[in-house]
This record gives C-alpha cells, sequence and structure tokens, in this order.
C-alpha cells in the first residue's frame, strides 16, 4: 500500500479525475472531500461490503424454479 | 449467442439483448453483460442471467412493486451518470434473495440497480442517504395499496 502523508487543505490525485481533500482532522477522524466523476461510485467501505454480502447471498440462495415461486402480481401503479 | 441457465435452459440472444454494467456488480466487477427474462407476464418478479458465468442468475424485481413510495430522489446522480432523461427511460430493480418461499424473501434496497433503457446501460448504486436495508422482507414492505397477491404455481417459461 502507498502511504502519504497529508496536511489539511492538502490533496491527492488518482489518476485524472479523482482528487482527494483532506478537509479536517480532529482526534482520530479524518474528513476528507472526494470529487470524482459521476461514473466513478465512491462508497464507505463496510456500506460496499455490506452489498458486496447482500449479492453474494442473493446468489448463495439461488433462484427458485418458476413451481415454487408461483404468481406474484405486481402492484398496480399509479401515474407519477 | 446461446448461454445455458439452471433454471431457463439454453436461451438464445443477440448483443442487442444484452443489460450492460461496465462496472459490474458491486463487488463483482466481473459480471458486466446480463439478460433479463419473465417468468411470466404480468409477474412482480424476472430473472437476472449473467451471460459470461454459466449458472450466475439472479431474482430481481422493481421495488415499486412492492412499495409505491420508493424514493426516487436517492437515484438523481445515478441518472445523470447514466444519461437518463425522461422518467420513461429508466427502469430500477432490486437483486432479490429467495428464502424458500415469497414471505421470507428479502430485497437489496440499499442497493438497487438503475437502468438507462434506451441505452441499455446500468449501475448498481448505493442508497446512502436512504432509510432502506440489503435485506428488507418484501411481503412486509409492501403498502395499503400494494395488494401484492400470491398465486399458486402453473407458470409457463417463455
Amino acid at each position: 500500500m502507498l502511504v502519504l502523508s497529508r496536511k489539511r487543505d492538502q490533496r491527492i490525485m488518482i489518476g485524472n479525475n479523482v482528487r482527494l481533500t483532506v478537509v479536517d482532522v480532529r482526534g482520530d477522524t479524518v474528513q476528507l472531500g472526494i470529487e470524482a466523476p459521476k461514473e466513478i461510485p465512491v462508497y464507505r467501505e463496510e456500506i460496499y461490503k455490506s452489498i458486496q454480502e447482500a449479492n453474494q447471498d442473493a446468489l448463495d440462495q439461488k433462484m427458485p424454479k418458476p413451481e415454487e415461486l408461483g404468481k406474484v402480481k405486481p402492484l398496480n401503479r399509479k401515474p407519477r | 449467442m446461446i448461454i445455458k441457465d439452471t433454471i431457463f435452459g439454453d436461451i438464445q440472444y443477440t448483443e442487442e439483448d444484452l443489460l450492460l454494467l461496465p462496472l459490474g456488480l458491486v463487488g463483482m466487477p466481473q459480471l458486466t453483460r446480463f439478460l433479463i427474462l419473465d417468468f411470466e407476464e404480468e409477474h412482480a418478479f424476472k430473472a437476472l442471467i449473467s451471460t459470461e458465468e454459466p449458472g450466475i442468475n439472479f431474482l430481481i424485481s422493481d421495488p415499486r412493486n412492492f412499495r409505491s413510495d420508493f424514493d426516487f430522489s436517492l437515484l438523481s446522480p445515478t441518472r445523470e451518470a447514466l444519461k437518463v432523461e425522461t422518467d420513461e427511460d429508466q427502469a430500477i430493480f432490486v437483486l432479490c434473495t429467495w428464502r424458500g418461499k415469497f414471505d421470507n424473501t428479502t430485497g437489496n434496497l440499499l442497493g438497487p440497480i438503475v437502468v438507462n433503457v434506451k441505452t441499455r446501460k446500468a449501475m448498481q448504486v448505493i442508497l446512502e442517504r436512504g432509510s432502506y436495508t440489503t435485506h428488507e422482507t418484501l411481503s412486509s414492505m409492501a403498502d395499503d395499496s400494494a395488494e401484492v397477491r400470491v398465486e399458486g404455481s402453473g407458470l409457463k417459461v417463455g
């Protein structure tokens, strides 16, 4: 892992399009500002992992056969 | 092209049928090209089938099938990234985890997949600001107007 030291308001560029700014440092909490193109999602790692686990869970539990699934009618949507 | 699926058998498809997730699913970046298949018409669930890894398939559903007030405002950055211009160009679904029966089945509303229907490009997003979780029980999510009805089987797979 590359480890860089930065002071408040200093920045790090990741490639040409992603910029990290150290916004504030208080005790053991660092506030980071992240500027990235909209196509690059930015997540807190623990939330990323919970989605990853949910995706894996959906896969592991296996899709039902049509006869197991039965008929589940969708809600009649009101026009928005 | 043909892909073999565990539920649907041999599926013949063309490039135009594909749903493209250039970034893959969250935590599964290798899964980028999918097909969406109907179990039958007017069914709350559909199947999302990987064309890259045989045997990988997901049960999916539009969250609005269960909650009429699903909060769309959270999706606006994703709509911009996917260049979705109108509501008609947008589709949404969530991956569902089947747990033996519908009553126990959950949907990942924290990480829905947004689709630009015109370009067939899609993205799985995380709604950090919302109040949804990765395992919402779909049957109990249904609001008063939902009228989710589960009927007997006898399905034909098309």
